[in-house]
């Protein structure tokens, strides 16, 4: 059995009531669990499974992982009590696009602690505060640093895209989405003048 | 949410949660801008032949943009108009004027296409049947061409009371 803190990072459905969880691990990196009947009524992990909750958890290593199998089976969650993230788009969006990165840049079983503690640090700025550009800047610069492909000449996210190709498009939304709440008219003046 | 006719008879969402006010706000996209991929269906070329094309690039489809973005302008406005009440969790409303119902429809429309052509949504995971993935951006679309399309079958079903009626 393995232990580790662990970020939600990713939920989707495996089966009709099984789940697909991957973490993002202080001591693991990314793990990719299963979690059987997790939707079922009754189910233990009832509740634990909220997307950006941040918990202990435990889980049985795939009996193929010396092969290349990286599908563990979860087995036990404890959430920690901190809150939940202010329930907005813009939080959801950003805490999204933080977590599409972290899944992008990680490999399953490769431990990388200080990205665990820059998404830990960021999840935290969001449950107190309202995402910003700056906010986001400096997740990528971070992130770029900590992969090691951060060039102080151009923006971090250029570095990011370069090595990942394409970064996810939820960046752009978020990025519009901050800048229309700085300036909740800015899109209209960009069109024709209502009529009636 | 609740969907309901206003004091004045118009369409009103009220008790709108903080989650799903951002998704409305996401109405004043433009799909054009935002959906480079996605928009090309929104006015889809007449053929294929060269000069037919032209014609329509010329004459037809600037008509057709101008159309689209004085209906998005219409819905802007609502939306910048909508309502945010007090408290720890601050609930919104939205009230549609029913001259702006057709631009509305227009809209929502028009975004809900250039999402899904984006994102190569299936018809499963457009119908509903499969819950969307929110941790990424193509779930979170997801969630916003289901409500929508949920809006839009709200101001649909007025539109058909006012037709009944008139019958």
């Amino acid at each position: 059995m393995e232990e580790a803190r662990a970020i939600l990072l990713r939920r989707y459905r495996f089966s009709e009531n099984s789940l697909v969880v991957v973490w993002l691990t202080d001591s693991h990196g990314k793990v990719k669990t299963s979690v059987r009947s997790a939707t079922k009524q009754g189910s233990p992990f009832a509740g634990r499974l909220e997307l950006f909750t941040e918990a202990e958890i435990a889980f049985r290593p795939s009996r193929g992982a010396k092969g290349g199998g990286d599908l563990h089976t979860l087995s036990e969650v404890v959430v920690t009590g901190d809150p939940a993230l202010p329930s907005t788009y813009l939080t959801l969006l950003s805490a999204s696009y933080f977590a599409e990165l972290c899944d992008l840049f990680t490999e399953t079983m490769h431990p990388m602690p200080e990205l665990f503690a820059l998404l830990r640090r960021a999840l935290v700025f969001l449950r107190e505060k309202q995402p910003s550009g700056r906010a986001v800047e400096h997740f990528e610069r971070e992130l770029a640093r900590l992969l090691g492909v951060q060039d102080p000449a151009i923006p971090s996210h250029r570095s990011l895209a370069a090595v990942a190709h394409k970064l996810p498009e939820t960046r752009s939304r978020l990025l519009d989405q901050i800048e229309r709440t700085k300036n909740p008219i800015l899109s209209e003046d960009r069109i024709a003048e209502p009529r009636g | 949410m609740i969907f309901e006719l206003s004091k004045n008879g118009d369409p009103l969402f009220s008790r709108i949660h903080p989650l799903l006010a951002g998704l409305v706000h996401a109405g004043m996209e433009d799909p054009w801008e935002h959906y480079p991929e996605g928009s090309t269906r929104l006015l889809p070329p007449p053929g294929k032949e060269e000069e037919l094309l032209e014609d329509w690039r010329d004459h037809v489809q600037p008509g057709l943009r101008r159309h689209f973005d004085s209906e998005r302008a219409i819905v802007v406005a609502d939306i910048a108009g909508m309502k945010q009440g007090k408290g720890r969790s601050p609930l919104w409303s939205l009230e549609i004027p029913n001259k702006h119902r057709e631009a509305w429809l227009t809209t929502l429309n028009a975004l809900r296409l250039a999402l899904a052509c984006e994102h190569c949504f299936t018809e499963e995971e457009l119908s509903h049947k499969s819950s969307p993935d929110l941790s990424t951006g193509r779930g979170l679309a997801l969630m916003q061409v289901n409500f929508y399309a949920f809006m839009q079958e709200c101001l649909i079903q007025t539109l058909e009371q006012d037709r009944n009626i008139g019958e």
